[in-house]
């Protein structure tokens, strides 16, 4: 199994890609989804929380790379997934 | 009593933390008791201005909605940082209220203006 990755702050974002292979799954939460907005998301795909993307108004402002999942594709992810990293 | 002029700096972004509506709260409250209060949204602050947020997708107060409200309070000194908002491809027709923009320069100037400066 591949490994998933919950990153809850867009700053922690770096960290992540430098050690992150190219088969796992990212995935920004909270903070994090600020992380997969056009100009500072980067070209690899990325998954953001809807609730979290809908409440501060990202919507319309993420990057082409980002797709939005609901919690049960979170949950759908992390049973796909092991190990599940969490970065902060 | 006596006035007093306090800058409020809203660094934080909202929704992670209650951060955001404690200190929207603690501005309103200042602007309710004819304080000359003043505002400058900076850093990840400037999120909390974004339009089209949605508090009600996590159960939460909508952050921009509360931001909206400074001016009926009396609070219309609303600023918000030139470099932050580049730094984040926003522009001010991307926020809810209409704010000054400042430079460093401009925001150095205004915090050297005050009394008291709260830092969130």
């Amino acid at each position: 199994m591949s490994t998933l990755h919950v990153i809850n702050k867009a700053n922690a974002l770096p960290a992540c890609l430098s050690v992150a292979g190219a088969h796992d799954a990212l995935l920004l939460i909270e903070d994090g989804v600020y992380a997969g907005t056009k100009g500072r998301s980067p070209s690899r795909p990325l998954y953001a929380l809807a609730a979290d993307v809908s409440a501060r108004g990202l919507t319309e402002r993420l990057g082409i790379s980002v797709t939005v999942i609901s919690d049960a594709e979170f949950v759908q992810l992390a049973v796909d997934h092991q190990p599940i990293v969490s970065w902060r | 009593m006596e006035i007093r002029r306090i800058l409020f700096l809203l660094r934080q972004p909202p929704y992670a933390t209650g951060h955001a509506v404690e200190a929207l709260e603690s501005i309103l409250v200042a602007g309710v008791f004819e304080q000359q209060v003043s505002v400058l949204f900076r850093d990840d602050g400037v999120w909390q201005l974004l339009k089209g947020q949605n508090g009600g997708a996590l159960g939460a107060r909508t952050v921009g909605n509360v931001v909206q409200a400074l001016p009926e309070y009396e609070v219309k000194d609303i600023y918000v940082c030139a470099e932050s908002l580049a730094e984040r491809g926003l522009v001010v027709d991307d926020l809810v209220l209409t704010v000054k923009v400042l430079s460093q320069r401009e925001q150095l100037t205004l915090i050297s203006a005050q009394q008291a400066v709260v830092n969130d």
